[in-house]
């Protein structure tokens, strides 16, 4: 499959860079999708999500405790941002 | 053969920014902030050479909690930061109002340098404009001041 990343230019700064993905000939980076088919049910979370993923970019950097660990399969790296309430 | 990796190209999102525009500045703030303060809490630790585990044990609380406190998504209480901040040794709370600079102007000539006066002296170079201390007993305050 080919695709091609991109860096999203509002979310990256001088602590992290913040990166998406375009599958094949798609029109909309992935991240985008997921906001798209997230926008009118989850807003609000989304809106934390991006507000958080701003400031690892402008303020503090990807620390690792930001983020769960292991959240894809064993050895792919995969982590995700917790829930707002965990 | 030789893989080459060209720079990924930067882009924006008018989704991103019709949505990250509508989030309140008070909003963002707290987000930034709550992950600020989970950011100084982790170097606090690592300073100490502690892991989580080491701050539950030191607080009684279960290491899944210490891992909510981590995560940047946490609203803690007041309690809750002020053991930190003891247990750690690290300042998260600030109590004391910081001192205002206070900049005054006025026409000074300097005849001698007082090494020493009660209850109040000064020192520092004397320029055209300079920054000198004033004591007043066993308070002082830094002024800047402008000899014209």
């Amino acid at each position: 499959m080919r695709y091609r990343l991109v860096k999203i230019n509002k979310l990256s700064g001088y602590e992290a860079s913040l990166y998406s993905i375009y599958l094949e000939d798609e029109q909309r980076t992935l991240f985008e999708r997921f906001l798209e088919e997230n926008k009118n049910s989850f807003k609000s979370e989304l809106k934390n999500i991006l507000a958080r993923l701003n400031t690892i970019g402008h303020y503090t950097g990807a620390n690792e405790q930001f983020f769960k660990l292991r959240e894809g399969k064993p050895g792919d790296g995969v982590c995700a941002l917790f829930d707002i309430k965990f | 053969m030789m893989k080459t990796m060209s720079k990924a190209e930067t882009y924006n999102s008018k989704i991103i920014d019709e949505l990250f525009d509508s989030i309140s500045p008070e909003k963002e703030e707290k987000i930034r902030k709550r992950m600020l303060l989970a950011a100084r809490i982790d170097k606090g630790i690592k300073a100490k050479g502690w892991k989580k585990k080491d701050l539950a044990e030191a607080l009684n609380k279960r290491r899944s909690e210490i891992t909510r406190w981590l995560s940047g998504t946490h609203n803690f209480n007041s309690d809750t930061l002020f053991d930190i901040e003891r247990i750690l040794n690290i300042g998260l709370v600030t109590l004391n109002d910081v001192p205002k600079e206070q900049v005054i102007k006025f026409h000074l000539v300097v005849s001698e340098i007082i090494e020493s006066a009660n209850p109040m002296s000064y020192a520092g170079t004397l320029n055209d404009t300079s920054l000198i201390d004033l004591y007043y007993g066993e308070e002082s305050q830094f002024y800047a001041v402008s000899s014209n």
